[in-house]
């Protein structure tokens, strides 16, 4: 039958009246033929449903009176709107054909929520310029480069409403436009452009594309540990670099603590800066060494010792930068290992807010707070003097409990499960001793997400996007 | 306002399929929305090539791998597990920037001038291969070498470049010796390309940039590649666009030996 309409109508029809012997004949024709306009409309093929606009306007209207259509918008307002512009759109053209609505007033056709009058009015004024069939392809096409010079947002929205109407080749124009938009911008840009909230978690946004076999939350730690590694070997390298002395040992403990108390015999006594600078290469050395043991000893004992150590060497190298840790971390249990790193918070352990993004910055940043603070006036004494005598306890308990501490940390460790006390700064980051420590007990207790590890602790994982460490 | 309460989902992996596979996995780190309509089929759909059922179909017989994994994940697979097809003869995959298509034709499919005859040429297996046997040139005057391609198997509306990737086992054969390259399709009016090249990397400084460019090249496989020349794959029209033909040469009858050939391999070439 549809072959049949690309005749004259009129001889169709007479023939369908013949055929059907029935007064809804005109009825008929006009809902066929709508119903392949519609269908041509949907697919997006004006040319044809051009035709067919035009033989069912004249049959549905002998008299060619210009008819309109009425149409309600999301804001209730109601418009009139000339039939054949609005029968481009394959909803509008769905509901005047298969239901009826949009004669009068009352029977409004009621457009979808996404469209608003500003929208209705841009895509009429689309509808108008394409359904003329007499136009060029060159003449539509530069009518649409013009048409979508709007800003982001109306474009948006426009997409919106015409994805709602139907109207795939608006749809087509617009999401081409935005998609040119965002071709070549970063994520942050994007998110600029569209004003979008920053929801994603920053392990899922370097949650790789899934690898069947790889955990990405374990790649993700084995790459962080690495990083640590290799900023550790940085530190000692550069630390080594700038002292005279190359004393590279593996003192054993009480070796240096014994040598830290040796050498802060009278705090009150005005340093010269030469003595000064001696101290703070030595110290530097002993944190330098700390630091080797530390990755020695991580390797044997999970870590536990480092802590301690380096946060004993924290305390020793970079006195400018003290701050006081969270009370609540400094439980003094005596329940187990983790106890150490208590006491070692207690010695006002410097809060390195080093959050996971190990730049070299840091390392240079604290180096750099120590020289301020030798160029400046000495240490403030009294400071000095607390921080001296801190260490001292601390070392103190450190050689008379040692043995007995390690005993009740190894058989401890297997026990404790959930009370996790990471020592942390104010702002809860992680620091970067802790990364092995952390790293060991995720792999050793099998629990296989990072965050539930974290759960419970006050502890924030903050991982920025992976960027490659800058090295200055 | 945030954009993505106007917008529906899929009005947003509409956009992001008109964009290219990298932008895709940048969108994904944008937000939550966005990476869900990342994640969406219609997205990956548009980046596959139309035919990758054939070739995964070609791959296992059995439809369950389409069927169970989503177009995102076969994109990928594409990308970083070239299939290997025909008989071991061609690899298959997709490039991952753009989504086209990256043919490799193995040893064993091309027409290596006695290559059969053995005190000329060898095919050995090499574990660094990913084909099962590379041609190995013991000893030959005339080198010829030729790389043939149906046209219609690349992706459409491309720039190809034909890349010869070979190892050079002993190098004093092919230094300061020019070998010849050509590469002509069928039907696009005679004009191939033409040039000649030395196979050695261009580890000298002091050559020009032009031609340090076009020279040999390591590539992150361990093999060295060569551009042998490019040409453009239009729209499929008719329904056989004819063949690629690549062809290396050297003939002037000097004895050449210790080339290792793996095959020669078509990839988009960005213009410029």
């Amino acid at each position: 039958m549809v072959s049949t309409m690309m005749e004259n109508p009129r001889t169709a029809w007479s023939r369908d009246v013949d055929l059907l012997r029935c007064n809804d004949a005109t009825e008929i024709l006009i809902m066929k033929v709508g119903d392949v306009m519609v269908r041509n409309l949907a697919r997006g093929a004006h040319k044809e449903a051009n035709k067919h606009l035009a033989q069912w306007t004249v049959l549905g209207n002998p008299k060619m009176i210009k008819a309109y259509v009425w149409l309600q918008t999301s804001d209730g307002s109601i418009q009139q709107v000339e039939q054949e512009i609005a029968m481009f759109c394959p909803l509008i053209c769905h509901e005047i054909i298969q239901k009826g609505m949009g004669s009068s007033k009352n029977y409004a056709i009621c457009l979808p929520q996404r469209v608003s009058p500003a929208m209705l009015s841009l895509i009429l004024d689309y509808c108008r310029f394409h359904q003329v069939p007499g136009r060029s392809n060159k003449e539509r096409k530069s009518f649409d480069e013009k048409f979508i010079r709007m800003d982001t947002k109306r474009l948006c929205e426009l997409t919106s409403a015409a994805d709602s109407l139907q109207l795939k080749p608006l749809v087509d124009l617009t999401s081409r436009a935005l998609a040119r938009i965002i071709e070549g911008k970063t994520p942050e840009e994007i998110r600029e452009i569209f004003h979008l909230p920053d929801d994603l978690t920053e392990e899922e946004k370097l949650e790789p594309l899934k690898n069947t076999t790889d955990d990405p939350r374990i790649r993700l730690l084995n790459r962080l540990y690495a990083k640590k590694r290799k900023e550790l070997k940085e530190r000692e390298r550069l630390k080594n670099v700038e002292v005279e002395e190359e004393h590279v040992d593996e003192r054993s403990v009480d070796d240096l603590l014994s040598f830290i108390n040796g050498n802060d015999r009278d705090p009150k006594e005005i340093k010269t800066s030469k003595n000064r600078k001696k101290n703070r290469r030595k110290k530097d050395q002993q944190k330098n060494s700390f630091l080797k043991e530390a990755s020695e000893l991580d390797k044997e004992t999970n870590g536990h010792n480092i802590r301690c150590q380096s946060a004993e060497a924290d305390t020793i190298g970079e006195t400018s930068n003290i701050r006081h840790t969270e009370d609540d971390t400094f439980s003094h249990k005596e329940t187990n290992g983790h106890n150490i790193r208590c006491q070692s918070a207690d010695a006002d352990t410097i809060g390195e807010t080093s959050n996971i993004r190990y730049t070299e910055d840091d390392t240079f940043a604290h180096k750099v707070e120590f020289d301020d603070g030798d160029m400046d006036d000495e240490i403030d004494p009294a400071l000095q003097e607390k921080i001296d005598r801190e260490v001292a306890d601390f070392a103190r308990r450190l050689n008379s409990d040692w043995p007995m501490r390690m005993k009740e940390f190894l058989s401890s460790s297997g026990q404790e499960r959930t009370s996790m006390h990471f020592p942390t700064n104010g702002n809860s980051f992680l620091r970067r001793h802790d990364y092995p420590f952390l790293l060991s007990r995720f792999l050793s207790s099998g629990v296989d997400d990072i965050s539930s590890c974290c759960a419970g602790t006050g502890l924030r994982m903050e991982m920025t996007p992976y960027k490659p460490i800058q090295m200055t | 306002m945030d954009m993505t309460k106007v917008l529906p989902t899929d009005c947003i992996s509409k956009i992001i399929s008109l964009t290219s596979p990298r932008d895709a996995c940048r969108s994904s780190s944008v937000s939550s929305v966005f990476k869900k309509a990342e994640e969406s089929d219609d997205v990956w759909e548009r980046f596959l090539p139309p035919d990758y059922q054939n070739i995964i179909l070609q791959y296992s017989s059995s439809s369950s791998l389409t069927d169970s994994l989503t177009k995102r994940q076969i994109f990928f697979h594409l990308c970083d597990h070239p299939f290997l097809l025909d008989n071991g003869q061609m690899r298959v995959g997709l490039e991952k920037e753009s989504g086209k298509k990256c043919i490799t034709v193995g040893a064993k499919g091309l027409g290596i001038i006695w290559g059969d005859t053995l005190p000329y040429w060898d095919s050995i297996s090499v574990p660094q291969s990913r084909f099962p046997s590379v041609a190995r040139l013991n000893h030959v005057w005339w080198l010829d070498i030729n790389g043939r391609i149906s046209a219609n198997i690349l992706s459409q509306r491309t720039n190809y470049a034909a890349f010869f990737i070979f190892k050079l086992e002993t190098e004093h054969c092919f230094t300061h010796r020019y070998v010849e390259m050509s590469v002509n399709k069928e039907e696009s009016g005679g004009n191939g390309s033409h040039r000649r090249a030395i196979l050695e990397a261009s580890r000298n400084g002091k050559k020009k940039e032009r031609e340090r460019e076009r020279g040999a090249r390591e590539r992150e496989d361990g093999w060295m590649e060569i551009e042998m020349g490019e040409f453009f794959i239009g729209e499929n029209g008719d329904d056989d666009e004819g063949f690629v033909d690549c062809r290396l040469w050297e003939t002037n009858g000097y004895i050449k030996g210790g080339l290792l050939v793996e095959g020669i391999e078509f990839r988009p070439k960005s213009s410029g």
